[in-house]
């Protein structure tokens, strides 16, 4: 892997100021907080499978995103229950209650990389 | 498209205002699209019964001004008969509706007159097979462009129009309410989604509520609008078989998916297929229908491309030219959620596949 070129790592312009993000940030933290008050938890991660079953109630269409990721591109059980508590946070951050398919499939291309998915082009 | 002749405009009102009769004469041995084919005097007459008199007086004061104003106010656009954009299908048949009202996208009506559509139906009570089949099938027939007709019920309709819609395809949704009307309520979510990308037609004027003869009106719509129709499931009494019925009394194709035999759910098109309609395991044994069996669509990594909506057709463009990371993807300035969210969708299609490194490549098939 090539080293980041100066212009790449200071170039640019940013799209979000530091700030704004804490502020998402912190938003999202506190609807979690909110959500999970009264349980042991207090974020997304620290969730149990029955409080993400019952916390990460997705639309329809983006159910199918995980049988299909499920089906299509080998997800794990274990990745697809990472996958649905990274969701939830990606809705947070927006300011949602419901996730939505682009949450979802966002939250896939966030899966670990397989050692699978590294040697495929070898055994293709 | 918010035009329709003031004649076409006053008999739709009529049927509006006919319909809680049309539903007390029902009693009467006659079938439901023979009723509604009627002249408005005959149509009048048929439904009135005893009470005439009344029926008549719904007849007058039809003004077609006001129910042009209904329509637009209810977001709804007008296509009569006369309308070269009328789908062609649905004129082949006599006792097709004289106009109907649409929401959506209009521009699924220009692919209903130059590729054939295919309704998806089957029992609101519907098994995970048959669920899982219709959203299959569905999704693959739109991936090819065809466009997927079905009622948006419970179960069948609904995974049908899930299925067309997760592959970016056109689907139409015929209603047995107003098109303003999502019915089943709770299907609200669905009908918005049709509504954004796909086209929601009715017969009835807006605000229509849904009645027990409205169904198999609709039915006889779907199969005029339809150039095959597949029965995923339903039992022997099953409102599909209506459908399928009319779909056969036009000349069109009639397919069923094959089911348990010891399934009464199956009874419905196993009963078809005993009758000798074509087997449908796949959108294949569709298009092989259709078609003809050296037809070359479903070429899997070509066809679906056709139908991606914008911005996955770009972003597919761009890992075709070799930008292979998320790095190259967002130099652009595409937001990276957007670009993560549409690799997936790609993945998800069978077009792109990540590979060493996290590096995204297009795939020679799926």
């Amino acid at each position: 892997v090539d080293p980041p070129s100066r212009d790449e790592l200071l170039g640019g312009e940013a799209t979000q100021g530091s700030a704004e993000v804490r502020a998402r940030v912190i938003a999202a933290r506190d609807r979690q907080a909110r959500r999970l008050a009264g349980t042991r938890s207090r974020t997304n991660a620290g969730m149990s499978a029955l409080q993400a079953r019952r916390h990460c109630r997705v639309e329809r269409g983006a159910r199918a995103v995980l049988y299909e990721a499920h089906d299509r591109i080998g997800l794990s059980v274990r990745g697809h229950d990472r996958a649905l508590r990274v969701a939830r946070t990606l809705a947070d951050l927006d300011g949602l209650e419901r996730i939505e398919r682009r949450h979802v499939t966002e939250a896939v291309a966030y899966r670990e990389l397989h050692l699978a998915d590294a040697l495929a082009p070898m055994s293709a | 498209l918010t035009d329709a002749c003031d004649d076409c405009l006053r008999r739709a009102a009529l049927l509006g205002r006919l319909a809680p009769l049309i539903t007390r004469s029902l009693g009467k041995r006659r079938r439901i699209p023979a009723l509604l084919s009627l002249p408005d005097e005959e149509l009048i007459a048929a439904v009135g019964g005893r009470e005439r008199r009344e029926a008549r007086a719904l007849a007058t004061d039809l003004d077609h001004g006001q129910a042009r104003r209904e329509a637009v106010a209810a977001g709804l656009a007008l296509l009569c008969r006369h309308d070269s954009a009328f789908p062609p299908r649905l004129l082949e048949a006599d006792d097709a509706p004289v106009l109907l009202y649409l929401r959506g996208n209009d521009s699924i009506l220009s692919l209903l007159s130059k590729l054939p559509a295919v309704a998806v139906v089957g029992s609101r009570r519907a098994s995970d097979y048959a669920l899982e089949v219709a959203h299959a099938l569905a999704r693959e027939l739109a991936a090819c462009g065809l466009p997927v007709v079905s009622g948006m019920a419970f179960g069948v309709d609904s995974a049908a129009h899930e299925g067309a819609l997760a592959a970016g395809g056109p689907t139409l949704a015929v209603l047995g309410s107003g098109a303003d009307v999502p019915y089943p309520r709770s299907k609200r979510h669905l009908y918005e989604r049709i509504v954004e990308s796909g086209l929601v037609l009715s017969e009835l004027p807006p605000r229509s509520r849904p009645l027990r003869w409205t169904f198999p009106a609709r039915n006889r719509i779907m199969a005029g609008l339809s150039a095959m129709i597949v029965v995923v499931e339903g039992s022997h009494d099953s409102g599909s078989l209506i459908t399928a019925r009319f779909a056969a009394e036009l000349g069109r194709e009639v397919g069923a998916v094959p089911g348990q035999v010891t399934s009464p759910l199956a009874g419905g098109p196993n009963g078809l297929l005993a009758d000798g309609a074509c087997v449908v395991r796949s959108a294949r044994d569709v298009l092989d229908a259709l078609y003809g069996p050296d037809h070359g669509l479903l070429s899997p990594a070509q066809a679906p491309t056709l139908v991606l909506e914008p911005r996955l057709r770009s972003l597919l463009a761009s890992v075709e030219q070799g930008m292979e990371t998320v790095e190259e993807l967002t130099a652009d300035g595409l937001e990276i959620g957007d670009v993560l969210s549409g690799l997936t969708e790609l993945e998800l299609r069978g077009l792109v596949r990540r590979g060493a490194g996290g590096r995204y490549v297009r795939c020679a098939c799926s």
